[in-house]
């Protein structure tokens, strides 16, 4: 008996976004600046006009061939360097050039650079020279689009991408009470989706390829936050405790998660339990993230 | 054919627009969206996803002079989701689902609108397609 094995088609992505603060690494003087001028409420900066070897990076990020568009969104302003770009190692001779004579927040700066074959690599942005002689550089969000079609299919999972985002706000509308929205930049992404009666629950659909999984969550702590209890297609992977004393930022990594199936999941949390000195059961999110790990 | 069954649409990454400007106020969430005013207004993503039904929702304004945005997937028409309200809101989220979708191009188009409303307006912070079905 012969057997036929089809082979599935893979298709690669064409568009990626990146939040610095979900950056897998950096260098420099950065720090969150507030600022309600900006989109998300606030800025990923190194304000320093000094040559520091300011950079910040994206780890497996993978690229079919073709030509990719980086755009990025930040501030432009007289004391503001050049973003290098550098994909899996090498200079890909893009730059970003974010000198203006006068500044200006929001803008939006673009290059292209091409990509030869199929690659999963680092995407960095080095602030390496400068126009104006200083070397501030301060982002936003950055973005990534292939512009020129074909050569998308990808060999295996391992082509599709390894960071998805989750937005608090694209719940699916299950939960027990109401879900609330608050505007507040002193944190990241500068907005939160809450919930607030016990046993509310937030659930989320999540595209993820097969694989090991680190969750991150972002959220305000306070002393009348719940604890989530947080699973994936039904089974736990773990807890989440917004409580404190003092209201404060929490950054969660929920690691080793295991999807053994690529395609669609079910991201439910629940608030049935709190911490025994919080006064309620109120729990969401700033924004919430994927990363594949292995 | 396997493909992401899950894609963010950002306006001002859209590979092709008909202008529309970057408007900031806290009283959105997220702090902004992109705005258009023109009766035609389109931003356009192209994106590879797996075949199958959507949920394509999305966050920004809605507002007394909105329009009504058609979406269209590789040219055919596949949903409409209205931006008109009487009284407006910030940080209102609306869905349309059952959308037939294909990889790639995805375009919003602002050429229609409310019976009671007196503009095309649109303003849009961000969208999220999930897939729902075969």
């Amino acid at each position: 008996m012969n057997l036929l094995w089809a082979r599935q088609k893979i298709l690669m992505a064409r568009q990626y976004i990146f939040w610095p603060q979900l950056a897998t690494g950096s260098h420099g003087g950065f720090a969150k600046v507030t600022a309600s001028s900006r989109l998300f409420g606030n800025i990923f900066a190194d304000t320093t006009n000094s040559d520091n070897g300011k950079y910040i990076e994206w780890a497996d990020v993978v690229l079919s061939p073709g030509t990719w568009q980086i755009e990025w969104l930040g501030d432009i302003g007289p004391d503001y360097g050049i973003g290098h770009v550098s994909f899996a190692g090498v200079d890909t001779g893009a730059r970003l050039d974010q000198y203006n004579g006068t500044a200006v927040v929001n803008s939006i700066v673009s290059d292209t650079f091409v990509v030869n074959s199929r690659t999963r690599g680092t995407l960095r942005l080095d602030v390496d020279s400068t126009t104006g002689g200083n070397y501030r550089f301060g982002c936003i969000q950055v973005c990534l689009t292939k512009i020129t079609p074909g050569q998308d299919e990808g060999r295996s999972i391992d082509d599709l991408p390894w960071h998805y985002d989750v937005p608090p706000w694209s719940y699916e509308a299950t939960t027990v009470g109401v879900v609330t929205a608050t505007q507040s930049n002193t944190y990241f992404w500068g907005t939160r989706y809450e919930v607030s009666a016990q046993n509310d629950h937030l659930d989320y659909r999540v595209f993820l390829p097969a694989g090991t999984y680190t969750m991150r969550h972002y959220a305000p702590r306070s002393n009348n936050r719940g604890i989530s209890t947080v699973t994936l297609d039904g089974s736990s992977i773990g807890t989440i405790d917004l409580y404190a004393g003092a209201v404060s930022q929490l950054t969660t990594n929920i690691a080793g998660i295991v999807v053994p199936t690529t395609g669609s999941h079910n991201l439910v949390f629940t608030q049935a339990t709190k911490h025994g000195s919080s006064s309620g059961y109120v729990w969401g999110a700033n924004w919430l993230a994927f990363r594949r790990t292995a | 054919m396997i493909a992401v069954e899950a894609a963010e649409i950002y306006p001002w990454f859209a590979g092709a627009k008909s202008g529309g400007t970057l408007t900031i106020t806290s009283s959105q969430a997220y702090y902004g969206y992109w705005a258009t005013t023109a009766q035609g207004s389109y931003f356009e993503t192209s994106r590879n996803i797996r075949s199958g039904t959507y949920r394509f929702s999305r966050i920004g304004r809605t507002d007394s002079a909105a329009g009504i945005a058609t979406i269209t997937n590789r040219g055919v028409t596949v949903g409409t989701l209205d931006g008109y309200q009487a009284v407006g809101a910030f940080g209102a989220i609306a869905a349309v689902a059952g959308l037939l979708l294909r990889n790639g191009a995805l375009r919003l188009t602002w050429s229609t609108k409310n019976g009671s409303s007196s503009g095309y307006s649109s303003y849009t912070t961000m969208a999220r397609l999930v897939r729902t079905g075969a």
